[in-house]
């Protein structure tokens, strides 16, 4: 296969960019109420162990992705059998991102449309993105991330004088454990997510690379999605929060300066846009390698339009209609996804480190006994 | 409906070989015209089926299930 190479600051901001994702439009910890930031706090201090495993899994093999590590430590049959297992997951997450995206289009902006139409549109504009392969999607996030930030950064310090400070108080004000009760929605989506990168981060430089991306990634992201969350509450407080299904578009809207500077929401849909693009991309991408590699083909680029279609697809007949959308993402996601994004993770590295562990051990018995005789 | 799709599955399928086959390898378009088929036949049979069976609720049913919800 074809050796990619992207920088690790390319590569944190990809990450960061998928992290963002749908997340900042669709919102995460919904469960906590008003202390759905300490719900996203607790998610994050979660993740970094996690992550951390992540990292470690790639460093212990730098220059493969998670599919030859799986092949090299499993053998062919169960490392392709796993291999499958991760294929599904990336591909399902690209179909769900990808509906994200037709839904979002067809509420706020074109009502009369059929879904599937920004659907074709979108995953068109993914396929091609993927076939450009990593190193071109990392040049476009160096660019995607500074229009996000400074969006963010601009929607937020407009949408200051309709912050109101109540809707935050009393904090944990329903207890400890209402407050905790989105953590498994916040890290399962978006920071467990992030597994995905597993299976396309064979472009990274050198050994320690993994570990300097996805720790400042998860961070910095981190940072934003919880700030992000902060101001959605303290704009429309807990109750509205529950009641829309886009909180950011919903907190934009409410920007107002001077009966002059409104409307502004709809350039939300920009910031959903770009994260989207990388975040959809990325998950064509994961599974498009992984198919390419069980199939023991040499270049993944043949694959990535049928591949697309398929996600298209799949994305179109997913789900009946957006509130069935909202409860599986919230309902059923966090179970969903833990066994790919925890579970799988943590085994595969359990497994790995006794394996280098058994493999190490018989050589520093040979080198106690040269030791021995020599002295 | 079903002639559209396939004609807009033949531009597709000509504009992408063309660009992205260079090599004469038979597996790699074997699976490739698999994969496009599939994603013809689910494209087309949710245009006509109004309920298509959807992976979604399969396995939420499963989950719920072993959670005991």
């Amino acid at each position: 296969m074809n050796k990619e190479k992207i920088s690790i600051t390319q590569g944190i901001k990809m990450t960061i960019l998928f992290l963002f994702g749908s997340t900042l439009v669709m919102g995460t910890g919904g469960e906590a109420g008003r202390d759905m930031w300490i719900s996203i706090v607790a998610a994050i201090v979660l993740a970094v162990p996690l992550l951390l495993i992540y990292s470690r899994i790639l460093s212990l093999f730098p220059g493969e992705d998670l599919f030859q590590i799986l092949e090299l430590n499993f053998g062919k049959f169960f490392g392709k059998l796993i291999s499958i297992i991760f294929i599904w997951f990336a591909f399902h997450l690209g179909a769900l991102v990808l509906r994200n995206f037709g839904e979002f289009i067809i509420t706020v902006g074109l009502p009369e449309t059929p879904a599937i139409v920004p659907v074709i549109m979108f995953g068109l504009l993914c396929i091609w993105g993927a076939k450009a392969g990593i190193e071109t999607m990392a040049k476009c996030s160096d660019y995607f991330i500074i229009f996000v930030m400074v969006l963010l950064i601009l929607f937020s310090i407009l949408v200051i004088p309709s912050m109101d400070t109540d809707n935050l108080f009393p904090i944990m004000g329903e207890g400890i454990g209402k407050a905790m009760s989105g953590v498994l929605s916040s890290l399962t989506y978006p920071f467990g997510e992030t597994v995905v990168f597993m299976m396309i981060f064979s472009a990274l430089p050198h050994k320690k690379s993994a570990y300097k991306v996805y720790i400042p990634a998860l961070l910095l992201g981190g940072f934003v999605v919880t700030s992000i969350a902060l101001r959605n509450i303290l704009v429309l407080g807990p109750a509205t929060i529950k009641a829309v299904y886009f909180p950011s578009y919903s907190a934009i809207s409410r920007v107002n300066i001077g009966n002059f500077l409104q409307r502004l929401e709809i350039a939300v849909t920009i910031v959903f846009i770009l994260s989207g693009f990388i975040k959809i991309t990325v998950c064509l991408l994961a599974a498009t390698k992984g198919v390419a590699r069980v199939l023991g083909f040499d270049d993944y680029r043949i694959l990535v339009t049928p591949i697309g279609l398929l996600m298209v697809n799949l994305a179109n007949i997913i789900y009946k209609n957006i509130v069935e959308m909202f409860d599986w993402a919230f309902e059923v996601w966090p179970y969903y996804a833990f066994p790919f994004q925890v579970i799988l993770p943590v085994l595969i590295w359990i497994f790995i480190e006794l394996k280098l562990r058994a493999k190490n051990k018989p050589k520093q018995t040979e080198t106690a006994v040269e030791d021995g005789s020599s002295a | 409906m079903f002639m559209m799709m396939i004609l807009s599955y033949a531009i597709a399928s000509y504009l992408d070989l063309k660009t992205t086959y260079h090599k004469q390898d038979k597996a790699k378009l074997i699976v490739y015209f698999i994969l496009m088929t599939i994603s013809y036949a689910i494209g087309t049979a949710s245009g006509y089926v109004r309920e298509m069976p959807s992976p979604a609720e399969p396995i939420k049913q499963l989950i719920f299930a072993i959670m005991g919800k």
